[in-house]
């Protein structure tokens, strides 16, 4: 699998099977079902953002408890098909302005999700082909990414269009530090910067003719509003890239979509035109009348 | 039904492998089904079961059946 081509996907695939054993098939399940081009980005990745064994060793810890609790409050989802209760302001203390929490399992937890889940990997693939293969045939100059998260959909749209410039917002100082790192490691920060800012609640003149928001709707108290906002941000004739995730019982999950035309019909309501959608389940459905969580992806204008 | 068989009776149903024995020694290595979904099932069923909640760090460091073991009689479960 490896041939010496992939040292750091090699480790990586050795913590698994000597720490966590119960991940152990995951580098494998990963080489069969996207091949060697999956192989080269995991590579590049885990090169740029842990290039030190004990980096990558702490990286992983933080994606297993990561995906384990994921994993876990979605068992406890499978009983009540409902989010625990919470606030904004709750999640934020728990999570967004915990430092410690998002840098040592959100943070990591979440990037390398974006490569080790499946749908998460197709999702990110659904963007290449579609948003971001746009945005190179239009020559788009500046974008803007509502909610950067770990700046991984940044930091692919910065490295695919040589001449773009782009804006990330976001509400938690760890995120805005670790996307930009991010952007900085690929060599890319000289055209990206990243802003503290809740845009559900602070005002900006901000305007893009290309909006990205990814993983944010199913984060907020009040998703509908939010959308009415990124329609003002995004210019007559402009396209975005708006995700959710549904059925999905993560620590920071309030708002629960349970099929994709919730969301389109929010889109919808919030003054959009869908042009394209792609919806992704985490898993094949285990039981009828268990909901299985999954992701979608909307291109709209 | 001892605490032992029903601990047992959890890992075959997940697993799906009913002729399963469940030795100290046996980790998800042994077992193709053992991923870790079916590692989260085991834990959940065994909450469920004995009405324990393991801390998320204690389950993550479970590295073979013998250290679930130990886990379950440090929260009180006697085997």
């Amino acid at each position: 699998m490896f041939n010496g081509n992939y040292p750091k996907l090699q480790l990586l695939n050795e913590i698994f099977i000597e720490k966590y054993p119960f991940m152990g098939s995951t580098i494998n399940n990963g080489f069969t079902a996207f091949g060697k081009t999956w192989a080269v980005e995991v590579e590049e990745l885990l090169a740029a953002m842990f290039a030190t064994n004990q980096q990558l060793t702490k990286a992983v810890d933080g994606y297993v408890r990561f995906a384990m609790d994921v994993t876990r409050r979605q068992s406890r989802f499978d009983d009540a098909c409902e989010y625990p209760q919470k606030s904004f302001n709750q999640v934020a203390d728990e999570v967004y302005l915990n430092d410690e929490y998002m840098e040592r399992y959100y943070l990591p937890g979440l990037l390398l999700s974006h490569m080790l889940w499946p749908h998460h990997y197709r999702q990110s693939r659904f963007f290449t082909a579609t948003f971001l293969r746009d945005m190179e045939v239009m020559g788009a100059k500046e974008f803007v990414d509502a909610g950067v998260g770990t700046g991984f959909l940044s930091r692919l749209t910065l490295a695919a269009c040589p001449d773009i410039t782009g804006v990330g917002f976001d509400v938690s100082p760890a995120s805005k530090k670790f996307a930009e790192l991010q952007v900085a490691n690929y060599k890319l920060l000289d055209r990206y910067q990243c802003k503290l800012l809740n845009l559900c609640t602070q005002p900006t003149k901000v305007e893009t003719d290309w909006l990205i928001s990814a993983e944010v709707l199913e984060h907020l108290e009040d998703p509908l509003s939010f959308l009415q906002r990124l329609r003002v941000i995004l210019r007559p004739g402009g396209k975005g890239f708006i995700t959710a995730a549904l059925n999905a019982a993560e620590i920071d999950h309030i708002y629960l979509y349970r099929n994709p035309i919730e969301v389109q019909d929010q889109l919808i309501e919030a003054g959009f035109t869908i042009e394209q959608y792609q919806s992704i389940p985490a898993y094949k459905p285990r039981k009828i009348n268990i909901p299985t969580p999954e992701v979608v992806a909307f291109i709209v204008t | 039904m001892s605490n032992m068989e029903k601990l047992v009776a959890i890992y075959r149903e997940v697993l799906k492998k009913p002729d399963l024995e469940l030795k100290p020694e046996l980790t998800a290595r042994d077992v193709d089904n053992w991923d870790s979904l079916a590692h989260v099932q085991i834990i959940v069923e065994v909450e469920k079961k004995f009405g324990v909640e393991f801390d998320l760090d204690d389950f993550l460091a479970i590295r073979n059946v013998g250290d679930f073991f130990k886990l379950l009689q440090r929260y009180g479960v006697e085997l």
